[in-house]
């Protein structure tokens, strides 16, 4: 289940005034043409894979995760039939099938190979960084295009309701995108990616992490949705030090992708990520040079 | 060929034919009949949607009614299944599904806009993650979910991927999961694109003219066949790609489908020579169909039966992958291959011919294929062979 990464692309954004910014000028930078009729949501899976796509394998797979979606599109068909009494358009109704932006992605990138919308609620990249991970491991493809994206929908107040955050969090755009092939040996590796763990409970996690013998240089990042109080403890476990990642940027549902993003930009010998949900269930994603 | 394979031990279904597996196989066994034509009124006018309502199921409580269908065909599946309470909770999850639990939001907006007006927000929490957290939650799961949004071939790609992880070892158990609900935004979306016939749903029939939406929630436990004699279904073979020809339509020469098809066709090392039927996708759209009649041809010089499900249950989208496939597999256990009399038997130049008769048929190989939006095409090759006949 191990796979290399080859490249990444990433474009993250606070949005701190009720005006985004306008996307379309870096989607045709980074994918190398203009698209009509999509949404931001795609824009931003467009800027983001174009911009990890630096190897053009054209049989790559697309893997991609939000976890929210397209929050601006199914909001503009909610508000349609519920507040207006319309039907939607039917380009706006396509465009809420997430694979919409999969599809975008394989046309302007010149991809055939499997696309998939894959998320979970608090897992969202990871679960679809360990599917890509052991689709190539198995053979069943020879590089992927795995990214995660994360929109702000207008206005601010309204979408921090939405999310559920409280009315001062600053929040931000995302798309994050790393390029993995499955055998190294033709490509500039940048960092492996190491099987992917889930662990049911916080004990098997513990008695995992006791087991590895992390290289000298491995830094520690936690997930968004771990207490600050269970990330100082795990820091102490580990006696890693801590992989800060997140900067002044504000809240988005996928911050994995920053962190893996930046650790390949870094040059830290290894990260160890850690999130876990309010279920009780972890996850670790460990990368190394 | 796997170690392990991951075969189908137990299922749950709930569509327009009725609830539970017995109920859906008897309903296969007569005509398909015509759909509810349902009087939305959410727009500023009366649109007829014709639809194939869960049998049994009002459509009241919307905020409960998705969950308490989903636990109930789960419980079904689970039950045939026979797994121990350990087996239950270290399973993962895969759900496939269009719309998730569009229309639990969708009665939420509805039900703030009404109490607090223009202050009302559309989608709160969103996730297609919701559905998956509350399973985990109710039935005390520890695996890991996978929730696949997809289009039509959604639920099937769930199944690819839950198969996978069971032949590797990953996991033991499985449960796929494939939902698709009554919603407006489907319903009114699909009534824009002008996809919805007038009349009944004739996959590849001349008299086509579009499609029934169709409400059906499945659920399919997998894993490891236990001691015995029993010649299990399972996954022997898949594949899915990409068709970037255009987000709504597959290539219409068919040589995208032609490629899906052989892809699963070599995944499986199976020949075209021993599929013994094939589940058509069959969305009585012009042009898909005509498309999907184009890469059959392309890929078997003298086509098997081939079989339509959707118009006994309608078109279920996302989750139309898992309930087309326990209906096919289920109706082949008891005993006979689906037969759509009176549909698709004059289809002008398409040069195919669906299946007309409940006929009886033999342990094999059978194609199932799933062609969404977005350029999502998948081909399932499923058997029931045993080992021993598989060469």
């Amino acid at each position: 289940m191990k796979a290399y990464i080859v490249a990444t692309g990433a474009y993250c954004e606070n949005i701190d005034a009720d005006e985004l910014p306008v996307l379309k000028p870096l989607v045709k930078e980074a994918s190398g043409r203009s698209v009509r009729r999509i949404g931001r949501f795609i824009e931003l899976a467009l800027i983001g894979a174009g911009r990890a796509a630096v190897q053009k394998l054209d049989h790559t797979a697309v893997y991609l995760s939000s976890g929210r979606g397209d929050i601006e599109v199914t909001v503009n068909v909610l508000n349609s039939l519920f507040y207006q009494n319309q039907a939607p358009r039917p380009q706006t109704f396509i465009n809420t099938v997430s694979n919409a932006a999969t599809f975008y992605v394989a046309q302007c990138l010149g991809l055939q190979g499997a696309s998939s919308f894959i998320t979970s609620r608090y897992f969202s990249l990871e679960m679809g960084l360990k599917s890509a991970c052991f689709d190539l491991s198995r053979g069943q493809i020879e590089s992927a295009l795995v990214g995660a994206v994360d929109i702000v929908s207008l206005p601010l107040s309204t979408h921090r309701q939405r999310l559920g955050i409280t009315a001062t969090t600053p929040v931000a755009e995302a798309s994050h995108w790393l390029q993995l092939v499955a055998k190294p040996d033709q490509h500039a590796v940048l960092a492996s990616v190491e099987p992917i763990q889930q662990f049911p409970n916080r004990q098997l996690l513990s008695t995992w992490l006791q087991q590895q013998n992390f290289e000298d240089g491995t830094q520690l990042a936690n997930g968004q949705y771990m207490a600050d109080d269970e990330a100082a403890e795990w820091l102490a476990e580990t006696k890693l030090p801590p992989f800060l990642y997140r900067d002044n940027i504000g809240h988005f549902d996928s911050q994995v992708g920053r962190a893996l993003c930046q650790f390949v930009k870094s040059d830290i010998a290894a990260l160890v990520y850690i999130n876990r949900d309010p279920r009780g269930r972890y996850t670790v994603i460990l990368l190394k040079r | 060929m796997p170690q392990t394979r991951a075969v189908f031990l137990g299922a749950g279904i709930h569509s327009s034919l009725g609830n539970g597996v017995d109920a859906n196989i008897a309903g296969l066994k007569n005509p398909p009949t015509a759909p509810l034509i349902l009087k939305n009124t959410v727009t500023n006018e009366v649109l007829d949607i014709p639809y194939k309502l869960l049998a049994q199921t009002s459509l009241e409580d919307i905020n409960e009614r998705a969950y308490t269908v989903v636990l109930d065909v789960i419980e079904q599946a689970m039950t045939e299944a026979q797994l121990n309470p350990e087996q239950r909770q270290h399973m993962g999850l895969f759900i496939g599904s269009s719309s998730f639990d569009i229309s639990v939001t969708e009665a939420l907006y509805q039900q703030e806009l009404q109490f607090v007006g223009d202050d009302a927000i559309a989608l709160r929490n969103p996730s297609f993650g919701n559905l998956a957290d509350y399973l985990i939650q109710t039935l005390d799961l520890h695996g890991e979910d996978y929730n696949f949004n997809t289009a039509c071939s959604s639920s099937a790609n769930a199944l690819i991927a839950a198969t996978a992880q069971v032949e590797a070892g990953l996991i033991d158990y499985a449960l796929v999961i494939g939902l698709e609900l009554h919603n407006n935004v489907t319903a009114l979306g699909f009534h824009s694109l002008d996809l919805l016939t007038s009349s009944a749903m004739k996959p590849f029939d001349v008299q086509r003219d579009g499609l029934v939406l169709g409400e059906g929630v499945s659920a399919l436990v997998i894993g490891p066949a236990p001691d015995g004699n029993k010649p299990y279904f399972y996954l022997r073979g898949s594949a899915c790609l990409s068709d970037t020809f255009s987000i709504t339509a597959t290539n219409p020469d068919g040589s995208m489908i032609y490629k899906v098809m052989t892809d699963a066709l070599a995944d499986s090392e199976v020949s075209t020579d021993n599929i013994s039927a094939i589940k058509v996708h069959g969305t009585a759209s012009l042009r898909n169909d005509e498309s999907e009649a184009a890469g059959m041809n392309q890929a078997f010089s003298t086509l098997p039966s081939l079989c339509a499900i959707k118009p006994f249950i309608g078109h279920t989208l996302g989750a139309c992958g898992l309930n087309e496939l326990i209906l096919f597999y289920r109706s082949v256990e008891a005993g006979f291959l689906i037969a759509t009399p009176g549909i698709g038997i004059d289809t002008g130049a398409l040069e195919l011919q669906l299946n007309q008769h409940y006929s009886a048929v033999a342990p094999g190989n059978f194609m199932l294929n799933y062609f969404g939006f977005g350029g999502n095409n998948t081909s399932l090759i499923i058997s029931n062979l045993a080992q021993e006949d598989l060469s």
